[in-house]
């Protein structure tokens, strides 16, 4: 019996569409959406907020523009937490943050409406303002 | 050694593949579109820094007001005199941090110093009604931060000021682990260069 020759032309578009589909997150692709800001939890609590690129062909999630949760208690702040930008400890780290991914417990989308996006927002905001 | 064609085609279709998932995670990281906080959310974070920037402010006047109304072993009028130093190094060190959250918003160093004039009054006065909390931007929160490291270091000293004995014969006069060359007002005698 002979195969009609439409039958691959559907068959490999379908099966490169199935494996593009398990391997790309379509809310992620450049120019669609709104922001998208992950926060990644670690298994030992520690969490991270930052742009996640979580491609299937690394072993490890990459994190850029990072920023984590400091303790402010005692400080006058509305909330006993601060926002701290990743990048300005002493070793400088720069060019994101990789993560084995045996050690993240939960990823989880920040709302940008939320106080931490906000005043993700503003320190962009403010980075602008000081550079013009 | 010649590669068959379809072999090749095979090669360049998955190089081309392979490129463009790199390509897409590539073009992903640089064109993500990114928030900017808006004019009235800055407005709102200002508020938040200006709060508290108040409190801690408020809270090393509170200090060194408590230790004032302990039993001090210094007269009422040197502990007044030191409480009255102090409150006006605080003042001093909240306006700077006001002008540093003006220079945060890319005003001009006397944008900012005419900020700061303005909103002295405005946290002096009738406190300002109950707002939303704000989590503050990093940048603002350090110029917070900071305020506080340099409030409890000056509010310590004004405390350190008063709360240390008056020199006597007494070996055992003062309690201090370690002795302080601060000056301290006196209304012992001393000898005048003038010779009066």
């Amino acid at each position: 019996m002979r195969i009609p020759w439409i039958v691959p032309w559907i068959i490999a578009p379908a099966i490169v569409g199935v494996a593009l589909g398990a391997v790309v997150d379509v809310t992620s692709l450049p120019f669609v959406g709104t922001e998208r800001i992950s926060a990644v939890f670690f298994t030992d609590g520690q969490a991270y907020f930052g742009h996640l690129d979580d491609s299937a062909l690394s072993g490890t999630l990459t994190l850029r523009d990072v920023y984590y949760l400091g303790d402010a208690k005692g400080r006058g702040t509305d909330y006993d937490a601060s926002v701290v930008r990743r990048g300005t400890e002493v070793h400088q780290p720069a060019d994101g943050m990789r993560i084995r991914r045996d050690k993240v417990l939960v990823i989880e989308r920040v709302g940008l409406g939320s106080p931490v996006g906000r005043a993700i927002a503003a320190q962009r905001a403010l980075e602008r303002a000081s550079t013009k | 050694m010649r590669l068959d064609r379809r072999v090749v085609r095979w090669l360049v279709a998955v190089v081309v593949a392979l490129a463009a998932v790199v390509g897409l995670s590539m073009a992903s990281a640089a064109f993500a579109p990114t928030t900017v906080a808006s004019a009235g959310e800055l407005d709102a974070q200002r508020g938040a820094a200006e709060r508290a920037i108040q409190r801690v402010y408020a809270a090393g006047l509170d200090q060194l007001k408590t230790t004032r109304s302990l039993k001090l072993a210094i007269t009422d009028a040197q502990a007044a005199a030191i409480e009255q130093k102090y409150a006006d190094q605080l003042k001093a060190l909240r306006r700077s941090a006001l002008q540093a959250v003006g220079d945060a918003y890319g005003q001009t160093a006397d944008q900012s110093a005419q900020y700061a004039a303005q909103a002295e009054p405005r946290l002096d006065g009738t406190p300002a009604a109950s707002s939303a909390p704000v989590l503050l931007a990093p940048r603002l929160y350090a110029i917070v931060e900071r305020m506080g490291q340099l409030t409890s270091q000056l509010t310590d000293q004004g405390i350190r000021e008063m709360t240390q004995a008056q020199p006597s014969g007494s070996p055992a006069a003062s309690p201090s682990a370690a002795p302080s060359r601060t000056p301290r007002p006196t209304t012992s005698p001393s000898a005048s260069p003038t010779g009066r």
